[in-house]
Parts: structure tokens; sequence; C-alpha cells
């Protein structure tokens, strides 16, 4: 080998990172159960209010982007999954367009990749922390009065309480990132970035439905819950039809328009991940067992919204941190200004730039900028989603080709084909259900998003339905294959058949 | 000194190595799927699945450390209460 590697270079911090044992035996069906519950909870514990920061008083300006990276403004989760998410895909991109030297067959280089997406998570954490805390984003906005540069009257924090900010925000990264691993490495179910998406996503929309606390505004004290609100509302204002009209459109917080789109676009995406196509095989090796082996529609699930929503955060996060700490240079105007929406105060808004032509905040005070939004923005939405989702497959060993190397493997052959000519026959059902499906998803979330109007809503309710059926379905497959219906206290409740 | 096979042997030798090699780095797995172990799949986006040399850590030691995290955080808004002060 010539030259050095890149995987060398972390080769010295492998042995400082922490690295969860494997289970020693594979573990229980019910244990398991447990232990995701239990990672899940421990998890939306940590969605608390960072010490030194007033998470009601933080204007959000990634309100619209939070819905698939399970994050909350202002609390330990600021980022949510969202440095795991894009070390993973950075460095599973570069190494399946093999930019960078790894020969997977070697466990060596595996676990020392493995290292590496885990230092890359730790430092992406570290890094957006450290941007946003000294672009002052946890600075808290005075309520009340009606100056958009915060209050110069509260304590502004000095740089030791940011680097305490700094510090929590790592630390809390660093064990999200480990819950995940913990998830991953089979102590529960599924992927733990996407049972973490998937668990806030539905808390996210019950809470949207059903959420009985209140929060202060001011307008008075509101539920946050659009379905409560909506009956607070019936009881308490003077007119029935305010009272609905309200309903369907306050703008703080969750309404029933965005909670509704958000349940019809989770119909729709379960019907659709029904969709698939089914290509008879059979086993080279006994007789007349014919046999389907389905190809879903939405063949890559959540993760080309997943990524694409990844790399509009990262750039959001960037960029708003440029505009706060270069304010005034041309250049970074040109990326994006923000603006804080003057009547709640809660959420800072893109306003112009380039940024905000890829956005879905709402709308801006330029009519051309507006006009044109929409088009930019479901457009890139759609195209990122589709390149990268006839990418993805090569990338994670789902193309074709693997296909068609598992099936010789477990000598099977497609029904009336001949076995060189697998892979192809493959290609021609898994190509386009990848790019369909990512075409269909991506555009009915950035469709519903481009209003500006549902808050990340609907796309946090598609990302998270997908994910959570992808995590079902291993769930469901140990739950019939491995035996486990036998043996678990579950199966009083759940169809063994 | 004479080449068995003509002068043009060496050559040939050469680029049929060189394609052998050409085909090896081509056909080479280019994720830990495709190389037969776990990790991400169509629709799922996995990192961890090999157990690595490192600082090894129980499960268990994971969560408690999570939980004593996020206490610390609610002892330090507690005594921030108290204090009066940011931090």
């Amino acid at each position: 080998m010539s030259g050095i590697r890149l995987l060398d270079l972390i080769k010295p911090f492998a042995s400082i990172v922490p690295e969860i044992e494997l289970p020693y035996e594979k573990s229980i069906f019910d244990e398991k159960v447990v232990y995701t519950i239990a990672i899940a909870v421990v998890y939306l514990l940590l969605g608390l209010p960072i010490n030194g920061v007033n998470d009601e008083k933080i204007a959000d300006p990634f309100s619209w982007l939070r819905g698939t990276f399970a994050s909350q403004p202002g609390t330990l989760l600021e980022f949510g999954v969202l440095p795991a998410v894009l070390s993973a895909f950075l460095w599973q991109i570069l190494a399946g367009l093999k930019f960078i030297r790894i020969d997977f067959h070697s466990s060596n280089d595996r676990q020392l990749f493995q290292t590496l997406q885990k230092i890359t998570s730790i430092v992406f954490g570290l890094t957006f922390a450290a941007l946003l805390a000294f672009a002052d984003y946890f600075e808290p906005i005075d309520y009340f009065t009606r100056t958009p540069e915060g209050s110069e009257s509260l304590l502004s924090p000095s740089f030791m309480s940011k680097v305490l900010i700094v510090a929590e925000l790592t630390v809390s990264n660093t064990i999200v990132t480990l819950l995940a691993e913990l998830l991953d490495k089979g102590y529960g179910f599924g992927p733990g970035i996407l049972a973490f998406i998937t668990v806030s996503s539905a808390t996210t929309l019950s809470t949207s439905l059903l959420g009985l606390t209140t929060v202060w505004t001011p307008r008075g004290s509101e539920s946050t819950g659009a379905l409560v609100q909506f009956i607070r509302n019936l009881f308490s204002a003077d007119s029935y039809s305010y009272a609905i009209y309200e309903a369907f459109t306050r703008q703080n917080l969750a309404n029933l328009t965005q909670v509704y789109v958000a349940i019809a676009a989770f119909i729709v995406v379960v019907y659709l991940s029904n969709c698939r196509s089914e290509i008879s095989i059979k086993s080279s090796k006994v007789r007349s067992m014919v046999s389907v082996y389905p190809v879903k529609l939405v063949y890559c699930g959540a993760i080309p919204l997943i990524f694409t929503y990844a790399v509009l955060y990262a750039f959001n996060i960037v960029g708003f941190s440029a505009s706060r700490i270069f304010a005034g240079n041309k250049f970074v105007e040109l990326l994006g200004s923000w603006e804080l929406e003057p009547e709640f105060k809660r959420t800072s808004n893109l306003n112009s730039g380039l940024l905000f032509l890829i956005s879905a905040a709402p709308s801006s005070s330029n009519t051309i900028l507006n006009l044109i939004r929409p088009f930019t923005y479901i457009s890139f939405v759609v195209i990122v989603s589709t390149l990268f989702s006839e990418a993805w497959p090569g990338m994670s060993g789902s193309a074709p080709k693997d296909t068609a190397k598992q099936f010789k493997d477990q000598d099977l052959a497609l029904v009336g084909r001949r076995d060189i000519s697998v892979s192809k026959e493959l290609a021609k059902v898994i190509i386009p259900s990848a790019r369909i499906g990512a075409i269909i998803t991506s555009f009915a979330a950035a469709f519903c998003e481009c209003s500006g109007r549902s808050k990340g809503l609907t796309y946090g309710t598609i990302a998270g339905i997908l994910s959570g059926l992808s995590i079902l379905e291993e769930l469901v497959q140990e739950w019939q294959q491995t035996g486990a219906a036998a043996n678990s206290q579950l199966s009083q409740f759940l169809p063994t058949q | 000194m004479v080449i068995p096979g003509g002068a043009k042997t060496l050559a040939k030798r050469k680029a049929s190595k060189d394609n052998k090699v050409k085909q090896q780095q081509q056909n080479a797995p280019n994720s830990s799927r495709s190389a037969g172990a776990g990790g991400s799949s169509s629709t799922m986006l996995k990192i961890y699945t090999d157990e690595a040399q490192g600082f090894k850590i129980d499960p268990l030691v994971v969560l408690i450390f999570a939980v004593a995290f996020i206490f610390s955080v609610v002892i330090l808004h507690v005594l921030s209460k108290l204090s009066g002060k940011l931090l």
C-alpha cells in the first residue's frame, strides 16, 4: 500500500473512543423490547433545557428542519441525531463512491471505519454547538419588548457560559451517539438513528394533536395540542366561528390544518409502503419451490428524505452562524438573512438569500423571491432525494448486483431467467422503484412544506413513519423467524402466526 | 535472450495483470453490507455493527451514564435557580 490512508490517521484515537461491547449471545426478544423502550425514554429525557439557556426565549431559526432529526430548540437535543446522520452519510457516501480506500473485507478496516464515523459525529456536534453558541443563538430574546436585537438589559452569556453550553451539548451528543450504537449493536430494535427519528416524530405528532401542556403566549395561555386548544376555544371564545377559525390557523403552535395534513400524509405513506413488485424466484436445488421476492416501491424508505434535510440543516446552521458572526458581510447576506418573527418571537425566519430559495420558511418580504421559492424548494428536495436514492442502493449493499450475489449464495434463481441475467433483471425493478419511491415521498413532503405553514410536521411524520416501518419490518422478521414468538411473554398479545 | 511466446508476451502479461487488478478494484465491496458484514441497508442507516478495539463499555453503563448526565444538568439548573445567576 502506498501513501497514508485516512483510516491510519484515526488509529491513535481508536483506543480512547468508548466502544460498546457486542452482546455475548443474541439478545432475547423481550429483553430487546425493554432495552428499546428504555433507550427511547432516556433519549426523550435528554430534551431538557440546557443549563444557562432559557429555551422559551430562543428564536429558533431551524423550526422547519427539526422534523426528522429528533431535535428540540434550546435543549440538550439541540441537534438531535443530526451529527450522527451527517457523519454516517459523509463517510458511507465517500466510501461508496470509492473516494476513500477501505477494504470492507477486512474486519480491522471496518472497525476503524466505524470509529471514524463515531469521532466525526462527535466533532460535528462540537462544531455546530460552538458555531451556534458564538453566533449568540442561545442568547434569550426579550419576550415582550420589540427590539429585534435581543435584550441588552438581560445578562448576556459570558464566554465561560458559552463554553459550558458547548460542553453540555457535546456530552449529550456523545450520549446520543452511544445510545444509537446500543440499538445498532443488537441490544434493541432497529438502527438507533431511525428509532430516535420514529420516537420523536410520534411524540411530536401526538403532542401537536393532543398535547395538554399550556404555553404562555402574548395572547394568553394556549395548549400545545391543536385539538385541545380547539375544545378550549369552543368553551372560552365569544363566537364559535372564531373558535373554529382560530384552531385551524394559529401560527405559533400546531394548528388543526397542519395536523390533518400530517395525518393524511401518514396514511398515504403507509399505503405507498405496501406497494411492491413481486419477482418470482425458485430454488435451484429443490424442485417446484417457487416463492416471491418483494421489491418495495419505496425501496430506500426514509433515507433519501433524511439525507436531503440533513444537507439543508447543515447548510442552515452554517449559514445562520455566519450571518450572525459576520453580520453585514455582503457575501454572507447573499447566502441568507434571518429575521425575527415579529408577533410571537419564537422563531427567526429566513428572509432572503440563496438559502431562502431552498427553505420552507414562511414568506419573505420580497415578492419575487416568494414567487419562485416554491419551485426552487420543491425541485431542490426532489432532485437531491432522487439522485441520492439512485446511488444509495450501491452504497448500502442492496444494489441489484449485491442482491443477485445473495440469491446465488442461497441457491435461488429467477423463474424463467438464466443465472447470468439475474442482476440485470433485478436492476429493471430495483432502480426504477428506488427512484420513483424517492420522487413520490420527497415531492409529497416538499409540497406540504412549501407553504411554510407546516413547520416540519408533515415531513417529520413522513420520515418518521417510513423509518418506523423499516424497524417494524426487522422486528416482525425476528418475531416470526427466530422462534421468538414461542418464548416471549408478548405472545399473548401479538399474533404468533 | 529469447522470450518464449514472442516479444509481446511481457506486454500481454502486464496488460492482463493490470486488467485483473482493475477488475478486482471494481468488484471490491463499497460498503460493509456488500462485504457480507452488517451495516446500512436500503432502508436503514446503520453505523455500528462491528466491535472495534477501544475503551470497552457495558450497555448498562451507557444508560446509567446518560441518566447521570441528565441528573447533573438538572442539579445545575437547581443551583443556578438558587444562586440566581446564569452559571
